[in-house]
């Protein structure tokens, strides 16, 4: 086991976020976790980054490496820190990467990425960062189709190089129903945990109160 | 005008210009500017306790770093409000308490009032400052780019911009001896204004930063001398023109 979270409860500014939430995470697990806008999916990255206050309990293996992969929008555009220099505070070496981006993105300030090639460096960051298990938030998010395909296999790889645990967010069910093996359902409360054959259509509607269609990847 | 007011402008400029660039990014510019007039009533108190005005500012800074501090953390309260609320009170009771001459002097800074104890001072916040640059760097600019990203290396935002912030009222604290309480936003408003026109890294912003609060200590020093004005007034005009004319340059040719 790899992470155990047991009864937890995030209350901010007076209001009841996430509760009674329970789940653990195995080596090398893929589980996704789908829910509506405000049910708490980010929030629970949050508490399992420990940079909010929560009730109960959250037990990593002794010794792991916990990366996140956050959302990141609206960069300051007075910031001129470019790809190079990102890569550099992390003290990566740039040949290590050169394979999967192309050449002329180095130069380019971080702030004038397109939300595909931010999303591509965020992951490429985290992933020499060797986790043991990575947190993604919205890694497909505002990507179009392409893109989407880029990240999806970008992370395949890396899979199948070293099996790390991964817990990813998204709104995406697609991206979600090929990525992962478990699917997590979060409204405030924990709705649904089992594999994607068990997140049946009337379970999604339980989850987000209307009917939503789940499509499958082709790969 | 010797050596010494030369040294202590410039050095006083690196402080102020490369501090000036994490200000602006993390979108501190005007709690900056309205920050170092809290050091007005510092300055009332080391007038009537005769002693070095810098330490009445550093206190009072120090001690308006930590307020900021503790309103950001502990509330979702409007800082920059705040801020403008601290600075007014403090602009009244310094007008109050501080008498007439006295007081033009601690708005606008007086550069031949130096001693050789402001140069020390100078050095080695000039030092101290550069040093916890080069070591936080990491620190400093995660923050601002993710919290989410900096919680993967444990790294509190809070805490950053509290030690950013206790930078500042060091360098603030030496700024107003030679510009002024109202001046010394000069440099941390214009400095990255100008830099961010032409850098194209974070490496390259940092160094025009820094040479622009050089260059244009030591126009303003020269103008100052020979057309006989103070010399934080002619700063901001100097400083002012040369980023209108890179404005013009690099947005109309």
């Amino acid at each position: 086991m790899l992470l155990k979270v047991i009864d937890l409860k995030v209350v901010l500014e007076g209001n009841v976020i996430l509760e009674n939430i329970n789940f653990e995470i195995e080596e090398g697990e893929r589980v996704g976790v789908i829910g509506p806008n405000g049910g708490g999916k980010t929030t629970l990255l949050r508490a399992l980054t420990f940079q909010i206050p929560y009730e109960g309990k959250i037990i990593y293996k002794e010794g792991i490496k916990v990366v996140l992969v956050p959302q990141i929008k609206n960069i300051n555009k007075f910031f001129p820190l470019n790809v190079k220099e990102f890569f550099s505070l992390f003290d990566m070496n740039i040949n290590d990467i050169k394979n999967f981006l192309s050449d002329d993105i180095f130069k380019k300030k971080i702030s004038n990425l397109s939300e595909g090639e931010l999303q591509k460096i965020l992951i490429l960051q985290s992933i020499f960062q060797k986790p043991d298990l990575l947190l993604l938030d919205e890694p497909t998010s505002f990507l179009d189709p392409k893109n989407k395909e880029n990240v999806f296999s970008l992370l395949e790889n890396f899979y199948k190089e070293r099996q790390f645990s991964v817990l990813v967010v998204s709104h995406d069910l697609s991206f979600i129903s090929s990525f992962a093996q478990r699917i997590i359902c979060l409204n405030k409360n924990l709705i649904c945990d089992g594999f994607l054959n068990q997140i049946t259509p009337e379970v999604l509607e339980r989850l987000y109160g209307y009917k939503v269609g789940i499509y499958k990847h082709k790969h | 005008m010797g050596v010494l007011e030369i040294l202590i402008a410039v050095f006083t400029s690196i402080c102020l210009s490369i501090l000036s660039n994490f200000i602006v990014l993390r979108r501190y510019s005007l709690i900056a500017d309205a920050f170092s007039h809290i050091a007005l009533p510092g300055i009332a108190l080391s007038l009537i306790f005769s002693i070095d005005i810098f330490w009445g500012s550093l206190i009072f800074l120090i001690l308006g770093a930590l307020f900021i501090y503790l309103i950001e953390k502990k509330t979702s309260f409007y800082l920059e409000a705040i801020v403008g609320f601290i600075f007014l009170l403090s602009l009244a009771i310094g007008k109050i308490f501080i008498k007439d001459q006295e007081l033009i002097e601690s708005l606008f800074g007086n550069i031949k009032g130096i001693s050789l104890n402001d140069f020390i001072l100078s050095t080695l916040i000039l030092f101290f400052i550069l040093i916890s640059i080069l070591r936080f760097k990491k620190e400093l600019i995660l923050v601002t780019l993710s919290e989410d990203l900096a919680a993967n290396y444990k790294i509190k935002k809070h805490t950053v911009d509290l030690f950013l912030l206790f930078m500042v009222a060091l360098a603030v604290s030496l700024g107003i001896k030679i510009v002024g309480v109202l001046l010394v936003g000069s440099y941390l408003i214009i400095c990255p204004l100008f830099s961010s026109l032409f850098a194209k890294s974070f490496n390259q912003l940092i160094l025009f930063s820094i040479f622009f609060g050089f260059l244009t200590s030591i126009l303003g020093l020269i103008f100052s001398i020979n057309l006989n004005f103070e010399f934080g007034p002619v700063l901001v005009i100097v400083q002012s023109l040369i980023f209108l004319l890179g404005f013009f340059i690099k947005n109309l040719l």
